[in-house]
């Protein structure tokens, strides 16, 4: 020991020793830091997780291990280049590689890093859910699959469309609380339109009445009128009101049991 | 030991900061060395991971495509920064260099910016298993089956035999046709005054024809989903009803070979497909008579 030191003259120990205990400061720190931010995001996990189905903490799930990697990874990087430059390696040249490329990657990777941005904020505000139906970016279809990346869709055909989050703007979720069954009736022009009106009023009582159609039904029938004049009759528009995912079924039912219902009254239709 | 260090310390000055340098340098080169050898193994790790998820020789060679980028992608960025390192170690000026990659990465970064995104999507394209040789795709306002995927486009043949090469850069939505399985939807216009049962008990009757023989039956794996009546339209009844066709790709030949014998069954059975239909009415007087209608009969010649 005595000899390891005196290779130095007692100037160059003390360096030597501040040098150290420097080190060790931002060590301490690091950690430190890395403790906090962890907490932070299992805090966040919790307040997100919160009245959210199990697919969806899942989801949270996924989003949190990549904050805490991220974290970890941004932490790691600045003290590791501290710690180099306390030992007298210059860490200009990392730097200054890691702006070039970072420029280069940047430039290309722009549309990339705004999925995760977009993803992440359709996580945290909740516009999508597997299951919905929703329409995004033009393509309208059943979602199933979310990721951090990109949303997965399928329609009434099976095509299945991969809409990449930095395009989706609007998001028109057609299955959210409630629904609305909208069904367009037609008529002859000189047909009474009060005693249409009764049918239609009817033929959704009856329909409320049966227990298959009766459990998702909320309300009565609601007769919005006419609609518009088209060259081969009169467009009525009735709606009910529905549990959401229902609404094409119940429509459907509807308007098959009208059309029987109006020729049954002798309503004619074009 | 003690000869060691009384040796070292006899040195002069100039000489011992030589070695110490030196020593640094070795220790760079060391460093990058094993940056290097843990990169390739976690790239390795990657491909086994990724070979596990995916079947069949064409993903198999785009994922040794991807991971030969990521490997040179690795070994340039280390070799890089540790000449760099090196350079500065060995008291040579690294800001002229610096300066003048930093301009040239500006430049190239502007102009290479779509082919960098080409390269980044064409990746995750990869990554997400969006697109597979062989399916039917909409991408970038194209369609056809792909023929062929690269990190940097991908090659589709259309119905014409037309060939679009799409960069990964242009893709927004992928439109995948032929995932897992298809339901093609059949709409038919049925005229007013038909009954919508009878076409429907008729069309599950020409569907269940169909998976009764091998060669549909294989492919139609349910039976005809009648989805219903779906709207009113002009003088029709419009109905709905959907196939499950697995494998997917085969979804066109079986909608057509079945709108082939749904129109054989609604001939032979008299069902009318509406057709539009006018009904003149000359209008009404006030006291309900109407005024005469009056038909002429032209022939030419």
């Amino acid at each position: 020991m005595d000899n390891l030191l005196s290779l130095f003259d007692l100037g160059e120990a003390e360096a030597a020793v501040t040098q150290a205990a420097r080190v060790l400061v931002i060590l301490v720190l690091a950690w430190l830091l890395q403790r906090v931010a962890s907490r932070i995001i299992r805090l966040f996990h919790d307040y997100m997780a919160e009245d959210r189905d199990p697919e969806q903490r899942t989801r949270i799930g996924t989003v949190e291990q990549v904050l805490r990697r991220f974290m970890t990874v941004v932490i790691v990087l600045v003290a590791g280049t501290l710690v180099l430059g306390e030992l007298g390696i210059s860490v200009l040249p990392l730097l200054a590689t890691a702006g070039v490329a970072g420029i280069v990657i940047g430039f290309g990777a722009q549309s990339l890093i705004k999925d995760y941005f977009n993803g992440f904020f359709l996580l945290v505000e909740d516009q999508l859910r597997q299951g919905d139906v929703v329409e995004i970016a033009g393509r309208a279809g059943r979602v199933e699959e979310l990721t951090l990346r990109h949303v997965r869709l399928r329609d009434f055909d099976g095509n299945v469309y991969f809409v990449p989050n930095s395009e989706v703007k609007v998001v028109v979720n057609r299955t959210r609380e409630y629904s609305h069954a909208v069904a367009d009736a037609v008529v002859k022009s000189a047909q009474p339109i009060e005693e249409a009106y009764a049918v239609m009023r009817e033929v959704g009582r009856v329909l409320r009445e049966d227990p298959a159609f009766g459990r998702v039904i909320l309300d009565d029938v609601e007769i919005a009128g006419v609609e518009r004049w088209e060259p081969w009759g009169l467009v009525l528009r009735a709606r009910i009101k529905v549990l959401p995912r229902s609404q094409w079924e119940v429509r459907r039912e509807y308007l098959s049991r009208l059309k029987a219902a109006f020729e049954a009254r002798g309503i004619q239709s074009p | 030991m003690h000869d060691f260090l009384s040796y070292f310390r006899g040195i002069d000055p100039d000489l011992r900061h030589l070695i110490l340098q030196a020593l640094r340098i070795v220790a760079i080169v060391v460093a990058a060395w094993v940056l290097h050898a843990l990169a390739r193994h976690f790239i390795r790790a990657f491909r086994s991971y990724m070979e596990r998820r995916v079947e069949g020789v064409d993903d198999l060679a785009r994922i040794n495509t991807l991971s030969r980028v990521f490997r040179n992608v690795a070994t340039v960025v280390i070799v890089v920064v540790a000449g760099m390192l090196v350079l500065n170690e060995l008291g040579i000026s690294i800001a002229p260099i610096l300066a003048t990659a930093g301009v040239a990465g500006i430049a190239i970064g502007f102009g290479a910016q779509s082919l960098i995104k080409d390269y980044f999507n064409g990746m995750f394209l990869l990554l997400d298993d969006q697109i597979r040789v062989g399916d039917v795709v909409e991408i970038a306002g194209k369609g056809g089956l792909v023929e062929e995927v690269t990190l940097r486009f991908v090659k589709l043949r259309d119905l014409d035999s037309h060939v679009h090469f799409v960069p990964c850069g242009e893709i927004n939505v992928v439109t995948n046709r032929t995932r897992t399985f298809a339901t093609p939807l059949i709409e038919l216009r049925l005229a007013m005054r038909e009954d919508p049962d009878e076409a429907f008990a008729l069309m599950k009757e020409v569907a269940a024809g169909m998976r009764a023989e091998s060669k549909w039956g294989a492919l139609i794996t349910d039976e005809l989903e009648i989805i219903g009546f779906d709207r009113w339209s002009e003088s029709a009844a419009v109905l709905r009803v959907r196939l499950r066709v697995v494998p997917p790709i085969e979804q066109w030949s079986v909608k057509r070979e079945f709108q082939k014998r749904l129109q054989k069954a609604f001939a032979e059975r008299g069902i009318e497909i509406a057709l539009p239909h006018l009904t003149i009415f000359p209008g009404q007087r006030k006291d309900g008579s109407a005024p005469p209608l009056q038909v002429v009969a032209r022939s030419s010649g």
